[in-house]
């Protein structure tokens, strides 16, 4: 589907990917010979979300809540322990094996370091054509035509297929990157941090590449940052997480101007202003993020709210409609 | 952010083909690698340059020292060993005989080794703790113990010496290759593979294999000293190469009890031994720095 520029990036109403009650719990196991299994790490419990064909949507949410889990359930790389996730109304775990090859070629991902995304002894060539030798089978001709092709979308020059990825800079490897992404025409790309390990002139033409592409292929994006300034930039709407949970969602601009969760306001009072004279006043959390093996009764941020009420640290609340497409979860908004 | 995308030029120049030659010549290790020629031609003209039979003790003339030294002739250059034996002659013959045994055993070795290593890397699981437990239970067993068990039951030949030899030293490798592919599997371009639908056996073989053969090599050629020891060792033992032939380590093993008369009959097959040793270690070093992309990078 190689739309032109012309096309409309606005997203449409129909969904392509839904999480429903996804959970991921590692076990944690002790005893060296008998093993026996002595609790839970609760990575992700719980998360229902639900993706529109053509929008980009962006998890945020500091290190450890479970953005990258959530991505790799959706990658297939992980099972779910628990709810389902759907991808164009398929179950990922109960896919016949012809389903699951046809959702390699749809779905693609970025990853946040470059180098480590590239095999090392690949020629670089062959790395963007490895999706289309594995899903496309295409004659050879073709795929070389198409690495050409997929080159120059982003921006590289194709003669520099016969070289090694190290012998690029860390902007051009995630250039790459994303050419082998979307060397196979998918419909959804899970962008896990990528631009956070570039350096900052090289982020900002990585995040134009990235949504002069969505506009030209009419892609889905799933972007998984911790950089509120890339997040507002890129996506239509955006889901906030802690401790495995998502905690907030909304539009991107209603979110930005007016949070509601108490942990959605400290994270953007934490984010640098873009005009100085802007910044609010600061709100800073104390204590740390509690161990996903051991979440608090409750409301999971009851120990760090500025807000905290009793009955938070009693009653869990649920994600609810508070506001028109703004979710909330929180007991502050139960009236 | 009204930053364009900006254009990408070509991010160096490729350097020309002179210029890689000459950087290959100058990094290539001339001497070890004239060595190992050396090592190798002699092996396979043996029979030309030996001036007498390895087996034949002649009229035993015992223990006749080098040409070089007061009493030698140069009938035998390198002097006699405890049968009148000429010793060039059997270090001629024992070249063919070391370097088989020892580039097999460890071909076979690492072969197995590196197959079993990267099972039980990259699928785990029960299969992956049961050959690691193996692994743990060869490597704390005396080998040269199980190897001469091994070389009786089957029966002592030049077989059967490489079959036991390339049995035993698979371990290494298996630990080795497995400890890689646990921190490779895990890498961003092997879940990318994964993603983009690679089976597992073409992810081992595309991905994760081409980033253990350099650490396969150089512990290869440092097996090979030890699998030459070990055949040494062995045909002492008489579980070995069988007796009249001529092996490095069997010389050595028998001009031991002569080391302060006739020091040569120890000597020569030493020199031999630690000329290959640190030929190939030379070699596993230089073969490292070849096979690995941005090592060459960083020299040229």
């Amino acid at each position: 589907m190689l739309n032109g520029a012309s096309s409309a990036a606005a997203p449409s109403e129909v969904g392509i990917l839904k999480l429903q009650e996804v959970a991921k719990w590692y076990p944690i196991q002790k005893g060296i010979a008998l093993k026996r299994t002595v609790g839970h790490v609760r990575a992700v419990d719980g998360v229902s979300l639900e993706v529109m064909h053509g929008e980009t949507i962006g998890l945020v949410g500091e290190s450890g809540c479970g953005k990258t889990t959530t991505g790799k359930l959706i990658l297939r790389l992980e099972a779910p322990t628990g709810g389902q996730v759907f991808f164009e109304g398929l179950d990922l775990n109960r896919m016949s094996s012809a389903e699951v090859r046809d959702y390699r070629r749809k779905v693609q991902a970025v990853f946040q370091d470059p180098m480590a995304s590239l095999s090392p002894r690949m020629k670089v060539g062959s790395i963007i054509a490895e999706p289309m030798i594995m899903n496309l089978g295409l004659p050879r001709n073709e795929i070389l035509e198409r690495v050409g092709a997929a080159m120059e979308a982003v921006g590289l020059d194709p003669s520099a297929a016969p070289m090694y990825p190290h012998e690029f800079s860390g902007g051009q490897r995630q250039r790459i990157a994303i050419a082998r992404a979307i060397s196979v025409n998918p419909k959804l790309l899970v962008l896990d941090e990528p631009v956070s390990s570039l350096d900052i002139s090289i982020q900002a033409q990585v995040i134009n590449l990235l949504k002069r592409i969505q506009e030209e292929h009419h892609l889905t994006y799933l972007l998984i940052a911790h950089n509120l300034g890339t997040v507002r930039y890129l996506t239509h709407r955006i889901a906030v997480m802690y401790l495995g949970q998502i905690v907030e969602e909304a539009p991107t601009e209603e979110f930005f101007n007016s949070p509601m969760h108490p942990y959605s306001k400290a994270l953007l009072s934490a984010a640098m202003p873009i005009r100085p004279k802007d910044s609010r006043e600061a709100i800073v959390l104390s204590g740390e993020v509690p161990s996903p093996a051991n979440p608090p009764q409750g409301c999971r941020f009851h120990p760090r709210c500025p807000s905290a009420m009793p009955q938070c640290s009693r009653v869990a609340p649920t994600l609810r409609e508070n506001a028109p497409d703004h979710m909330v979860s929180c007991h502050l908004y139960d009236g | 952010m009204a930053v364009s995308e900006g254009a990408i030029g070509l991010p160096r120049p490729q350097a020309s083909r002179a210029q890689k030659a000459l950087a290959f010549l100058r990094r290539a290790p001339h001497l070890p690698l004239l060595i190992l020629v050396v090592y190798a031609l002699v092996a396979v003209f043996g029979p030309w340059l030996a001036s007498y039979d390895p087996t034949d003790i002649g009229d035993m003339n015992r223990h006749a020292p080098p040409m070089f030294v007061a009493g030698g002739s140069s009938a035998h250059v390198l002097g006699t060993d405890h049968l009148g034996r000429d010793v060039f002659s059997r270090l001629v013959y024992g070249a063919r005989i070391s370097l088989i045994i020892g580039v097999t055993a460890t071909t076979m070795g690492a072969f197995l080794g590196t197959t079993l290593g990267l099972i039980a890397g990259y699928f785990g699981g029960w299969v992956g703790n049961l050959i690691m437990r193996v692994v743990d239970a060869m490597l704390a067993f005396p080998v040269l113990l199980l190897a001469l068990v091994l070389a009786v039951t089957i029966g002592p030949s030049f077989a059967t010496v490489i079959l036991v030899l390339g049995i035993l030293s698979w371990s290494g490798y298996a630990r080795l290759v497995r400890g890689q592919v646990l921190t490779l599997r895990n890498k961003e371009f092997v879940l990318l593979a994964q993603i983009a639908g690679c089976s597992p056996w073409r992810i081992i073989v595309q991905h994760i294999l081409p980033n253990v053969v350099s650490s396969i090599i150089v512990l290869a050629t440092l097996q090979i000293p030890g699998v030459i020891l070990a055949e040494a060792s062995l045909s002492f033992l008489g579980a070995g190469i069988p007796p009249p032939n001529p092996s490095w380590g069997s010389m050595i093993a028998q001009g031991r009890t002569y080391v302060t008369t006739a020091w040569w009959t120890t000597l020569f097959p030493g020199v031999a031994i630690a000329g290959l040793v640190l030929s190939l270690n030379l070699l596993g070093d230089w073969l490292r720095d070849l096979w690995d992309p941005r090592i060459q990078g960083a020299h040229r």
